[in-house]
């Protein structure tokens, strides 16, 4: 393996610019861990109204992180407003120096303590052995991981999750824990807990007039007027789920894995025509699974909107909590809030959705 | 004698959404919802409220027997400085009967502090002990994704 040159200071001697010489140090290793894997690999997507370059040190982690952003790619050349390098030792042969923190900085979630500062934040994921590094001052970001091997299945299925929250965290744009659909015009935020209900609703609009930006995680936008942008074009589903949409069981990438992941689909492959970039948030949608036959929508608070988007958001967002729940409680004052009340006719969740959103757009756009 | 409380501010966040207050603890990480009576309480402590002035308020805003009152405004509040909501302050001469709130708001219930727990269960992961020769976290053997 090749070494890569670096001047950190040893574990525990941290000074003011070790975090940016660390990102620096890790850019670096990237370089190297191209050349030896035969070039870097580049692909640009134009995510929320931001162009990110992702570059790659050879061929290995190129399917697992854009196959869910394939629908957002846009041609190269476009000066990049955030580059992620993306590299693995075992591919490359190239390691990681040692990091310049002790291992009693790790917290529970993987962050360093003492170590992030307002322009550099590093995790390192526990348990899946992935380090995100990001310099928001340079736009630059580097994923690390000791072998491809190991990257878990749902790492694919939203890709750079981690990565944008901190790097838009003083902007008003937030990644958040929800699913949307809807038409040109406008559309709703889906939101709640996993298992309340909201792959399914979102999954159930298609086929119907309403379009698709997400199931899982989508990027809103607070100010100045609430909008969505997709992010990914994946779509999950618990195992059991899967005999309630059987239309969608022959698009299952994963079917000989499903006793130990979610189903996963890559719509964009199957409905590209059913996937759109974006559309201004008219409501927010909370799901309830009935087990009754109908569907119906009820009138909620901002409060109980808000208790279901921003706890869900924020335990897999770290480092921002405080940002976030503040974008989330400007989005829900913004918008009104409702019920879902999902029941077993699934083709009645779309005519529902779309009824409200001729109530909340009386010009009748569409 | 009266204790006076304080909101637990910065490290507290709260925001009025119609007729409901949603707090947020960073430090926890959990979310707070506060209703009816609760709602009234938290109002009045955002105004620097005692709790002799937070019991003689909401006895005189709320139909029920005032000793029960006081007793569930105490345990409101013991229950408020448990989850590190509120803060014990100095006296700041407030009174409470300033506080606008509308003349009767019908009978007492006792409050209810609604929790939401974003970081609970990932506070008990198991955190990173061991780490290989280039000081990055060693996988266990056993380590399953």
């Amino acid at each position: 393996m090749t070494t890569a040159s670096h001047n950190l200071a040893p574990a525990g001697t941290l000074t003011p610019s070790a975090p940016a010489e660390f990102v620096e140090t890790a850019r670096l290793c990237f370089e190297q861990a191209a050349k030896a894997a035969g070039g870097v690999r580049e692909r640009s997507f134009r995510l929320g109204e931001q162009s990110v370059l992702l570059r790659f040190a050879g061929d290995r982690l190129v399917p697992l992180m854009v196959r869910a952003l394939a629908h957002l790619e846009e041609p190269l050349g476009r000066r990049p407003d955030l580059t992620v390098c993306f590299f693995d030792s075992e591919s490359t042969g190239t390691p990681m120096p040692p990091p310049p923190w002790s291992k009693e900085q790790y917290t529970n979630l993987g962050e360093i303590d003492g170590f992030n500062n307002g322009q550099v934040h590093v995790t390192y994921t526990p348990g899946v052995d992935i380090l995100h590094c990001l310099d928001r001052e340079r736009g630059l970001a580097v994923y690390w991981t000791p072998t491809f091997r190991l990257i878990p299945w749902w790492e694919q299925s939203f890709p750079l999750r981690s990565i944008l929250n901190w790097w838009l965290q003083d902007q008003p744009f937030q990644p958040a824990h929800a699913a949307a659909v809807g038409r040109s015009s406008g559309g709703v935020l889906i939101t709640g807990p996993s298992g309340t209900g909201k792959s399914t609703s979102t999954l159930a609009c298609l086929g119907s007039e309403l379009q698709y930006a997400g199931d899982d995680y989508v990027l809103i936008r607070t100010d100045p007027s609430p909008f969505v942008y997709s992010l990914y074009s994946t779509a999950k589903l618990e195992a059991d789920n899967l005999e309630r949409v059987p239309h969608l069981v022959s698009l299952v990438s994963n079917p000989e894995r499903l006793d130990r992941e979610k189903a996963l689909i890559f719509l964009h492959e199957h409905h590209p025509q059913q996937l759109t970039s974006g559309f201004p948030i008219r409501a927010l949608v909370i799901p309830k699974v009935t087990g009754k036959r109908d569907t119906s929508i009820e009138t909620i608070s901002p409060a109980v909107a808000l208790l279901a988007l921003a706890p869900t958001t924020t335990k897999h967002l770290l480092g921002t909590r405080r940002q976030t729940v503040e974008k989330l409680m400007r989005l829900v004052k913004k918008v009104p809030s409702y019920r879902l009340l999902a029941g077993t006719d699934l083709m009645q969740i779309p005519v529902a959705i779309s009824n409200l959103l001729d109530r909340l757009n009386p010009s009748g756009e569409k | 004698m009266s204790t006076h409380y304080k909101i637990n501010r910065p490290k507290v966040i709260s925001e009025v959404f119609e007729d409901e207050v949603v707090a947020v603890n960073f430090d926890t990480g959990s979310y707070y919802g506060l209703r009816n009576t609760a709602l009234t309480i938290w109002n009045l402590l955002e105004k620097g409220a005692s709790t002799e002035m937070l019991t003689s308020r909401m006895t005189s805003l709320y139909e029920g027997n005032a000793q029960a009152i006081g007793e569930g405004v105490s345990e409101f509040l013991t229950q408020l400085r448990t989850h590190d909501l509120i803060a014990e302050a100095p006296a700041n001469g407030v009174n409470a009967d300033s506080v606008a709130i509308a003349d009767r708001l019908g009978p007492w219930d006792p409050p209810v502090l609604s929790v939401y727990e974003d970081m609970k269960e990932l506070l008990l992961l198991d955190p990173i002990h061991d780490v290989d020769e280039q000081g990055w976290p060693a996988r266990k053997p056993d380590q399953v994704v």
